[in-house]
């Protein structure tokens, strides 16, 4: 799940990042889908990513 | 002072250790099931792996965060960016105190990103401060300082081991940023980590439970550190050789560097000492691992060459230490000596060796690696499976 979420994170950024042509709008994608990623992956975390 | 209450932290490796022992064999399903419901707590926390994704990610958002208010303000000055990095550490300080306060997060990954920010930012904050104030004191001594700081702090207040070693590099690469020679330098470094040992030393030996566990991991870890700035072979053994400002055994009194020599090896005879008197595993495997780095830089004080046989022998002398302490071992009564045996009595230490088995081979890997091949022929008429249609024509 942790490699999933990391990989296909950073695939599709790769794709739409280069295409963003301001430093803002990069820097607002990140925050954005860096915020919406994590609490995704709490999510997935409380389901079944307890400690073991 | 502590973030965490000391009692939840008893719990979680209460938890931890059950769970072990469950693992190995060492109790049965009912016991812990009985156990368990003794040592829960309200945290949420999860795995490793996901740990380390939701650091990346809130190391990514307090990173981006900050970049994005110095390009919408177009903070370009020095004082302004000392500013925006003090105001963003202390920022990601209150975030951290909030998500554990209010999402009771515990090794979560995301609080530790923003405890780790606050830090870096705390640092490059001291970086522009040095400029602003146009300081004579060397950028990099900065650096080290308010990084131990930053890092003392984060540990004192989060409990976080590796901040805790954070701290113990900046404070012993700090004497190495600073104007003189590199004995005063080397002795400085030794005196704070010989300082850190002893306090650490005392406090683990008259605290408790998990913080007597801690603060001897903390003391072997400076243990480690005192060593490693005595020993002046230690760092041309690495590629990361001048990176804390060592420049290595070159140019050295002969007095200090015969010093230095005999230290290597009384140290490590002294940790096993100390750790055995103490029971205390995180100092004797330190100082185990110590014996063996004198081995291997003993030969580099003489001045020798170092041979294609000399990790053979190096491995030859290791198994048969291994095999006779065993063997002394297990033919004490009950398989024990003085309450120590040789037989493996939990699971993680076969995992641990299981990764220190494939870190030594990760190192190695490329040994092993095939010899370069004679170049292919190679069509000038279009890639494979092209038909051709790509070439030029």
């Amino acid at each position: 799940v942790a490699y999933g979420t990391a990989y296909g994170y950073i695939g599709v950024s790769a794709k739409i990042v280069p295409r963003l042509d301001e430093l803002t709008l990069i820097l607002i994608y990140l925050v954005a889908t860096g915020g919406a990623m994590i609490v995704f992956i709490a999510g997935l975390a409380r389901r079944f990513g307890r400690e073991e | 002072m502590r973030k965490y209450d000391n009692a939840d932290e008893q719990k979680v490796r209460s938890e931890r250790l059950i769970r072990e022992w469950l693992r190995s064999g060492l109790i049965d399903q009912t016991q812990h099931d009985r156990m368990l419901p003794d040592v829960q707590t309200e945290f949420r926390r999860t795995n490793l792996f996901l740990r380390l994704v939701l650091f990346g990610f809130g190391l990514l958002i307090i990173g981006a965060s900050t970049v994005l208010v110095a390009d919408s303000f177009s903070l370009r000055r020095e004082a302004a960016g000392a500013m925006l990095c003090l105001g963003a550490a202390i920022a990601s300080f209150a975030l951290a105190e909030y998500l554990i306060t209010h999402f009771r997060l515990y090794r979560f990954g995301v609080e530790e990103a923003a405890v780790c920010s606050s830090a870096v930012l705390a640092v490059i904050a001291a970086g522009f401060c040095r400029s602003v104030l146009q300081m004579s004191t060397p950028t990099e001594f900065v650096f080290a300082v308010v990084g131990a700081a930053a890092a003392l702090a984060a540990y004192l207040r989060f409990g976080y081991l590796y901040a805790a070693f954070a701290w113990l590099i900046c404070a012993a690469s700090a004497p190495f940023q600073i104007w003189g020679p590199e004995v005063i330098q080397r002795a400085a470094a030794a005196v704070i980590m010989f300082g850190i040992f002893v306090v650490y030393g005392k406090r683990s030996l008259s605290s408790k439970g998990f913080l007597a566990e801690e603060f001897a991991v903390l003391r072997a870890a400076a243990f480690a550190g005192l060593y490693a700035v005595l020993n002046l072979h230690l760092p041309s053994m690495f590629y990361f050789s001048g990176l804390f400002g060592v420049s290595g055994a070159s140019s050295q009194p002969f007095a200090f560097y015969v010093f230095t020599y005999f230290a290597i090896w009384l140290l490590p005879f002294l940790g096993v000492r100390t750790a055995l008197r103490a029971r205390q595993r995180p100092l004797l495997d330190v100082s185990l691992l110590l014996a063996l780095v004198t081995l291997i830089t003993n030969k580099p004080y003489f001045g020798a060459e170092r041979q294609a046989w000399d990790p053979i022998l190096l491995g030859i002398v290791l198994i048969v230490t291994a095999v006779a302490v065993r063997r002394w071992l297990s033919n004490g009564r009950d398989g024990s000596r003085y309450e120590f045996t040789a037989a493996r009595l939990l699971n993680a230490d076969s995992r641990r060796l299981a990764m220190v088995g494939t870190m030594s081979v990760a190192m190695h890997g490329g040994a092993g690696a095939p010899a370069e091949s004679p170049p292919k022929f190679e069509p000038g008429g279009g890639r494979s499976g092209g038909a051709g249609s790509s070439g030029s024509w």
